[in-house]
């Protein structure tokens, strides 16, 4: 596909049953029992932004023809997928935790990675579709939480002191 | 020579993790009001504004280190906040969808503000060295702490009580401003002693000392490196209503010459105006009469005014 440089569709069903894998997974871990929460978060962040990075492969190899984004959605599909599969099988491995504190470093790099190789190969969701995600969960004022929460990470508040 | 105003060209900004940190956390919601954004949001992002306003000089600076633990602090931060809110509200798997957006895009405002800064080239050997020297540091520090009572009575060691009334007034009076001084130096030095100063920390205030080493050694004495921050254990003065409290930071601008301060003080310090130089009416009129004819046969000297010469005909020099 990427020598001819033509667009072969049939690319597009195998994309959408590693899709509907990854949705599996996803829901599989919000609805197991949890010993560990936050490292099973991890877990689904990642094995989310690969099924994210999968749903724009699907999209840019559905509009290639029409945009003239061949072959270089091919290249860049070849060079996430290698990325994208070792970052699921680590996110299983891992999902159910706990994890020891150089496990957890090495998750959290393995993120910095999928979502710098997302970068690089325009497979990353915009703002606004992240925000559409968050409003279909329904919670609100969560995210006064996170900044109050990463504001103590680094400020101790003045009462400590005294 | 470097001018005495930070500019640019004699001083650079290091960005420390809080602030990078702190200019990611914004929520622009859709059809919700008011923005939701950390505390120091808006102090980080004038920060930048300055930065990217002097790109070409690449006033603003970073390291391996605080890219890293900036990524892994918002990581880390969100996974315990989940673990957190999982206990409080019932329906929790809907929290994962949530925060990992929410990391997202986070994550891609931090990228952002990372990519206007120039990442330092650093020699370990050099930075290891320094992490001794901050690493004592730090320890000895710590243990400045004291108690109130302590304080009182270290004071009253140094101005103890006399029999003459006078004397004695004026003993108890220096002795109460000894006492408020060292309880408001407390405020930090406590501070410290509760969160204690973490590897990254250490390694990122070595690495800031080797950075400004190198540019002293290129650009002059004069050179000036600012840590900008916001963590009041480690790096810049504690503030509350009655001040500021902030020994440590002075002792780290003594003992390594990185001045660590909040960034809006920055600001204000690379918005100070020049001192011009004031011309005194003397000078002006000796310096008008230096003007005179290029002709050297005539030579007719001229007022401020510029042009030829009335008399020749040549240019005013």
């Amino acid at each position: 596909m990427e020598k001819e440089q033509k667009v072969d569709l049939s690319v597009v069903p195998q994309i959408e049953e590693a899709i509907q894998l990854l949705e599996d997974s996803e829901r599989e871990i919000t609805s197991g029992p949890q010993e560990d929460v936050g490292t099973s978060f991890l877990a689904y962040h990642i094995i989310r932004n690969v099924r994210t990075a999968l749903q724009k492969m699907k999209v840019r190899f559905r509009e290639a023809k029409e945009k003239g984004d061949n072959p270089i959605v091919a290249e860049d599909s070849l060079a996430i997928i290698p990325i994208l599969s070792e970052s699921y099988e680590m996110a299983q491995r891992y999902a159910r935790g706990p994890l020891s504190q150089s496990e957890e470093s090495v998750v959290i790099d393995r993120i910095r990675i999928l979502r710098d190789a997302m970068s690089s190969t325009s497979m990353v969701m915009s703002e606004q579709e992240e925000f559409e995600e968050q409003a279909r969960t329904g919670l609100e004022g969560e995210w006064e939480v996170l900044a109050d929460a990463v504001k103590s990470s680094y400020v101790k508040e003045q009462q400590d002191t005294n | 020579m470097l001018s005495r105003v930070p500019t640019s060209k004699n001083s650079k900004i290091l960005i420390e993790t809080s602030v990078l940190l702190a200019g990611s956390i914004l929520a622009e919601i859709p059809d919700i009001g008011e923005p939701i954004k950390d505390e120091f949001y808006e102090a980080s992002q004038r920060l930048f504004s300055l930065i990217r306003k002097n790109i070409a000089d690449k006033l603003g600076v970073t390291t391996q280190t605080v890219e890293e633990e900036a990524f892994h602090e918002l990581q880390d931060v969100v996974k315990r906040l989940v673990n957190k809110r999982a206990r409080d509200i019932p329906d929790w798997s809907k929290l994962f969808p949530y925060y990992s957006s929410a990391l997202n895009i986070c994550g891609e405002r931090m990228k952002k503000l990372r990519n206007c800064l120039l990442r330092e080239a650093l020699m370990e050997e050099e930075v290891e060295a320094n992490v001794f020297t901050i690493r004592a540091l730090y320890y000895a520090l710590e243990n400045y702490v004291k108690t109130d009572q302590q304080i009182e009575e270290e004071v009253m060691m140094k101005y103890p009580t006399t029999t003459d009334a006078d004397m004695r007034r004026a003993a108890a009076l220096l002795r109460q401003e000894l006492a408020n001084v060292r309880k408001r130096d407390n405020i930090q030095y406590r501070k410290l002693k509760d969160k204690h100063v973490d590897p990254n920390d250490i390694t990122i205030l070595a690495e800031a000392m080797h950075i400004l080493s190198q540019y002293k050694a290129e650009r002059g004495p004069e050179f000036k490196l600012y840590l900008a921050s916001t963590d009041t254990n480690h790096f810049v003065p504690v503030r509350d209503p009655e001040g500021e409290s902030g020994p440590v930071t002075r002792t780290i601008l003594h003992k390594t010459g990185v001045t660590c301060a909040w960034p809006d003080d920055i600001l204000r310090e690379f918005e100070k105006e020049e001192e011009v130089p004031v011309i005194e009416p003397a000078e002006v009129q000796w310096s008008m009469t230096l003007r005179h004819c290029s002709n050297p046969k005539c030579g007719r000297l001229g007022g401020a005014e510029s042009g030829t010469c009335p008399t020749c005909g040549a240019a005013f020099c």
